[in-house]
């Protein structure tokens, strides 16, 4: 409903300016991927798989393509869409995502405004970015949060607008609750701003959102010398609505949302920095901390709890509904409160590789996640990919319960 | 150091009368070699580099690069496909890149290497009589050439170089050569200025050869075309407004 409404918004533009004056370009890419998934059978999760069914090879077509046009300098509109087929062990499906559609207003030299579907980012860090308040994670939704996934991510419907000065720019951003549009989440509204100080980044970001309480974000990055860049993120809020597992009446557990009255602090800090070498030879280290990840007694409730539901559920299907639940509060890479990621990455090997290798480390239960990836481009608009992701740890550590134990994908990336 | 080779790269080169050699002052001759690459405060290029290595393919980039006063530019990407849409940002020492499927313009290095043997601050900027302290340390016949030897020693550790030996053309202040050194005094790379020809109603430099002095077999050619003084909005020059760039 959205989509169309807005096309036709865009069209009658369109037409209304004169076709002859609309500048088009385009790009994308095809990419074709298979995915391995060696199975963790013994996940408290997922029990020999029984919960999930989870499917140990898949593969997929997906088409992304961008789309940004204007008449002029005045009026424009972006869109991006992602669609493709995928094919697993047990069924076939096509898929598509309208990522962002937007209107492009520029109402003078230095206001401009967006009116639609934007996928809008924030914050400096590279493995998490806890100043993200739109698009990124919530208390009560913490998904994976990496660079990979915010560019693979749905915009939220709304109106931005951004105000230049000479080396200050402000913006406000308001996204409405719209059910009928498939926006379920409450009206949100987010204010930033972004100065150059002393070669220092800085983002201020103030954020609210209907019946929860207001956030604050403070951003910065600066480089230090030729090589060596370092940043930091840090949020706060009162009060979380984020789930935990309690012990109700006659032993059982339930998960019970917090009580966002509270007038605890529940920051999110990251610090991180990055040294380049000269043959681009780029190493990244990152500390992330999470207030409202579950502690050491949260996370021994969360452990006994999917054990409890783990021991029932082949005879009484109820607790397959309750391992569905503990598995929707399963948030990788988000889940504890301390965690250390280094990346290091070697491009132009050659001339032809790339090469790169992440890890995250669970400073709370000692567990890790290993991915490697080796990227061929010998080849002017064509690339091929190998990469594999392992998960190590013991069965009652987040990595170590994980769903899988590793997965290997090999694919095949077109440029057009 | 860098950034002194891109400026000498970036603007091409004025052909300006000179003055007698004795009168003038080191500080005078970069000041006016820097003004023989600059056709005004505010400009645009194009810029195809070409890496060479033996046995390979070359490898050919192309970008589009704005300018604005002394310590501002815009490189953005053009070609190949997979790069289309980048767009790096310099002002001052401060260096972001923006990749369209990341979404946040995130900060890089001067010293990277941007392809073959161009680094970031080669393409972006350069500017040597902002960012070196210059000595006069002979004159001397360079490609057969009478040119003024100077040695440029940088003024902050933030530059992309730390000593340049810098040759200039004494009758035209057209740089002809300069040698980049590391701070421990290695020399990384030599800078040939080449393709000289009337632009914008100067003498202009088209083409510049680098060669690596680790691997002297490897070399880049960056030719610069399409040259247009133009104005730019400051805002153009503002990592926030970096994803608005087309």
């Amino acid at each position: 409903m959205f989509t169309r409404i807005l096309l036709v918004l865009v069209f009658s533009v369109s037409f209304s300016t004169g076709c002859s004056a609309l500048q088009l370009e385009y790009g994308g890419k095809f990419d074709c991927q298979s995915n391995y998934y060696g199975i963790n059978q013994g996940s408290y999760l997922n029990p020999h798989n029984h919960i999930l069914e989870l499917p140990s090879l898949d593969s997929r077509i997906q088409m992304k393509l961008d789309l940004d046009s204007g008449w002029g300098e005045k009026l424009g509109f972006y869109l991006k869409d992602r669609m493709g087929w995928v094919v697993d062990n047990h069924e076939s499906s096509l898929e598509n995502s309208l990522d962002e559609l937007y209107l492009k207003l520029n109402l003078s030299e230095s206001l401009f405004l967006r009116l639609g579907k934007e996928n809008i980012t924030e914050g400096v860090g590279y493995a998490w970015n806890p100043t993200d308040f739109l698009t990124g994670l919530d208390g009560d939704n913490q998904g994976e949060d990496t660079r990979e996934g915010r560019e693979n991510r749905e915009g939220v419907i709304c109106l931005k607008g951004e105000y230049f000065l000479s080396d200050l720019t402000l913006t406000a951003v308001v996204a409405p609750k719209m059910e009928q549009w498939g926006q379920e989440a409450d009206t949100r509204a987010l204010i930033k701003i972004y100065a150059l100080m002393e070669n220092f980044d800085i983002s201020l970001t103030a954020y609210a959102e209907e019946k929860k309480r207001a956030k604050l974000g403070l951003n910065f990055s600066r480089a230090m010398g030729e090589n060596l860049e370092v940043h930091s993120e840090v949020s706060l809020q009162e009060g979380t609505c984020r789930y935990y597992v309690g012990r109700i009446d006659g032993g059982y557990y339930e998960f019970i949302q917090k009580n966002r009255e509270s007038e605890q602090l529940y920051p999110r800090v990251l610090v991180g920095g990055q040294y380049t070498f000269s043959d681009n030879t780029n190493f990244i280290l990152e500390y992330y901390h999470n207030q409202e990840g579950y502690n050491s007694s949260e996370w021994t409730d969360y452990l006994e709890y999917l054990k409890f539901c783990g021991e029932r559920y082949e005879n009484d299907s109820l607790y397959v509904t309750y391992l569905l639940i503990g598995n929707t509060y399963f948030t990788l890479t988000n889940l504890r409160q301390n965690y250390l990621f280094l990346r290091f990455s070697k491009p132009d090997i050659r001339d032809l590789f790339e090469v790169s290798w992440n890890n995250i480390y669970n400073l709370d239960d000692a567990s890790l996640l290993i991915n490697a990836k080796i990227d061929y481009q010998g080849m002017q608009d064509c690339s091929v990919y190998l990469s594999g992701n392992f998960f190590l740890g013991n069965a009652s550590s987040e990595f170590g319960m994980f769903h899988q134990n590793y997965t290997f994908s090999a694919g095949v990336e077109y440029f057009f | 150091m860098k950034r002194t080779l891109l400026l000498v790269l970036i603007m091409g080169v004025f052909g300006f009368g000179a003055s007698s050699a004795g009168a003038i002052n080191p500080e005078e001759i970069i000041k006016e070699a820097d003004k023989t690459r600059s056709p005004g405060d505010s400009f645009s290029f194009d810029l195809r580099i070409t890496s060479i290595k033996p046995d390979r393919q070359d490898q050919i980039s192309k970008f589009r690069v704005l300018v604005k006063g002394r310590d501002k530019s815009l490189v953005k990407f053009t070609y190949p496909k997979r790069d289309k849409g980048k767009v790096m940002l310099m002002v001052g020492n401060n260096l972001w890149i923006y990749i369209p499927t990341s979404r946040n313009p995130i900060r890089i290095s001067q010293q990277q290497r941007l392809m073959g043997q161009v680094s970031n601050a080669d393409v972006a900027r350069s500017n040597f009589a902002e960012d070196y302290v210059p000595s006069l340390l002979r004159e001397e016949e360079m490609e057969e050439k009478p040119c003024y030897m100077l040695e440029l020693t940088a003024k902050s550790q933030e530059v992309a170089y730390h000593r340049i030996i810098y040759w200039v053309e004494q009758d035209s202040f057209n740089p002809v050569k300069s040698e980049f050194y590391t701070i421990s005094g290695k020399l990384l790379k030599t800078a040939y200025y080449q393709g000289y020809e009337e632009i914008l109603g100067r003498e202009r430099v088209t083409r510049l050869v680098i060669v690596d002095n680790l691997r002297k077999e490897q070399s880049s050619i960056m030719e610069y075309g399409n040259m247009k003084v133009e104005e730019f909005a400051d805002r153009i020059f503002q990592k926030s407004y970096l994803k608005h760039v087309k």
